[in-house]
């Protein structure tokens, strides 16, 4: 086992550790600060990967900004102790509303426009990216 | 002699080897060597500055400052660290305990975390990343989220105003500075720190774009929360900011990181800027560059200190308009200007500096002339708000 094997496996250990965490932890400040953990092994495996320039971004948009963003979110919600456990009771309430969104999203007289358009704009977006992505003839499949 | 950091580096490496170690193994165990050597260095370093800094600003001041332990008091800062050690580590009721204890551990961790890549010599540096200048931004800035921590978790509501001002602050004057940061980036072609150094031969960047290294000058010590911009711990607003909870070594950690940190903006504009360790001969001889550097880092150290024992605090409407009216706005230009400039001249030495001067020289004038023009509408509004009676004085009763 190479000394690169080893800092993954310990790496790779420390993100699934806090990955869990982040959704276990009942505290909301403490979630924050095991997915900015998370996302620091995330930086680390670039950083593996020799992918220097996205581990640096990888540690500048979302630990520094995302992560102080979220902090100061909680900071404000000083109300909220901890997060609800128990999941709320909408068993006479998801049926009724679920059925009206759906049939609310195809209607004409509704939202079947604004829907369509959503999709055509994610669908380009998706058609853009395979394009941009797409291995050219040149390269070889080098992508 | 004229290469000492790699006949070292490479004497070592052979001690290594001979006792049997793999190669492979033995190039990242001296790198963890490298590590530890260059971070005790630097928080060993603070000892001195400390002491430096308190014996400067005493004679700004007109006093003695410490003089009592060892010769000119230079064993002061180290019988404070003893009594720090000796405290007693207080963790307040209602804390979160292990963030609050994890936070000081944060801040040091960033500050020495940008030494890693500074080249203080042609052959000395931890390491070469091409991506360096965006490093030092996104490590720098580590160091608000170790605040950022240590006010939350002190479960006091004067920390956590601290803790606000401080990321308030920091997140402000990141702007321009990152601006700034462009500047060198553009000029060299590269974001490694060795490249850029390698770039200021023959002309230095701050030759080039004057107001660019001001401004990543005065945006750091921002960035630090020093004099003039030391509002994170306005004592007699929120006693002591973010750390007010703390004491013994977690206080101490705290201290080191903000001196250190004040040392490494010096280190940091020297290398970006003043030409890191170029000089006559240095290429030739690196540890004639390391003293070139250390020399160009004690000049821009003893500017901060000077900054911080001249100026008065700054109020925070003061500092949020410097920030986002001039500053910001004067980078972007400054930026453009540099970048025009440098696109029409295409002479590679010291032929396209009087063009860059000329460019600084107008930028400079329109923008006292903003500013004067700023100044007066204010004063106006001001003189029309406090006294409306002198612009219509009342009329003289005639009858009388």
């Amino acid at each position: 086992m190479t000394i690169l094997q080893i800092i993954f496996l310990v790496t790779a250990i420390v993100i699934t550790v806090a990955a869990l965490m982040v959704v276990a932890s009942p505290n909301l400040v403490h979630a924050a600060l095991w997915l900015i953990l998370t996302l620091a092994g995330v930086a680390v495996v670039f950083v593996l990967l020799e992918a220097s320039f996205l581990a640096v971004v990888q540690v500048a948009v979302y630990i520094d900004a995302i992560a102080i963003l979220f902090g100061g979110l909680a900071l404000l919600l000083t109300q909220v102790q901890g997060l609800p456990t128990e999941p709320p009771d909408i068993s006479d309430l998801a049926e009724p509303t679920l059925d009206a969104l759906g049939k609310a999203l195809v209607d004409v007289d509704q939202y079947v426009i604004a829907f369509e358009v959503a999709s055509v704009l994610l669908l380009a977006a998706l058609i853009g990216a395979i394009f941009v992505a797409r291995p050219t003839a040149e390269s070889g499949g080098e992508g | 002699m004229a290469d000492p950091f790699t006949l070292i580096a490479d004497w070592i490496r052979e001690l290594l080897i001979g006792f049997g170690l793999d190669p492979g193994f033995t190039v990242v165990l001296l790198k963890f060597v490298g590590a530890a050597v260059t971070a005790t260095i630097a928080l060993f370093l603070t000892f001195f500055t400390i002491w430096l800094e308190r014996k400067l600003v005493a004679r700004i001041q007109d006093r003695l400052g410490p003089n009592r332990v060892g010769p000119y008091g230079l064993f002061q800062t180290i019988a404070d660290f003893l009594k720090l050690l000796t405290k007693e580590v207080l963790v307040p009721q209602g804390a979160d305990r292990l963030v609050f204890m994890i936070a000081p551990l944060l801040v040091v961790m960033s500050v020495v975390g940008l030494w890693a890549v500074v080249p203080f010599a042609p052959t000395l540096f931890g390491t070469d990343i091409n991506v360096g200048i965006l490093y030092i931004v996104s490590i720098g800035s580590v160091g608000t989220l170790g605040i950022m921590m240590a006010g939350l978790s002190s479960n006091n509501k004067y920390a956590l105003l601290g803790a606000f001002r401080t990321v308030a602050l920091m997140l402000s004057y990141a702007v321009p500075m990152i601006i700034s940061l462009l500047v060198p980036t553009l000029l060299s072609g590269s974001m490694g720190l060795n490249d850029v150094v390698r770039a200021q031969d023959p002309v230095w960047f701050v030759f080039i774009a004057p107001i660019a290294a001001l401004i990543f000058f005065v945006s750091s010590i921002a960035e630090v929360g020093r004099a003039p911009f030391d509002l994170v711990e306005a004592e007699s607003e929120i006693v002591a900011g973010f750390h007010i909870e703390y004491s013994g070594m977690t206080f101490g950690l705290f201290f080191v990181a903000e001196f250190l940190h004040a040392f490494t903006i010096a280190v940091l504009t020297v290398t970006l800027f003043l030409g890191g360790w170029q000089g006559p001969g240095a290429s030739t001889y690196p540890i004639l560059g390391f003293f070139y550097f250390l020399i160009k880092s004690s000049v821009v150290y003893f500017t901060v200190i000077w900054i911080r024992g001249t100026f008065p605090r700054v109020r925070i409407d003061h500092l949020n308009n410097l920030n986002w009216k001039v500053l910001t706005p004067l980078s972007l230009v400054a930026l453009i200007f540099t970048a025009v400039i440098e696109k029409l001249t295409d002479s590679p030495g010291w032929g396209r500096v009087p063009l860059h001067l000329l460019g600084t020289l107008i930028l400079l004038f329109l923008t006292f002339a903003a500013l004067r023009a700023y100044a007066r509408s204010v004063r106006k509004k001001e003189e029309g708000f406090m006294n409306p009676a002198r612009k219509s004085p009342p009329a003289p009763d005639p009858a009388s």
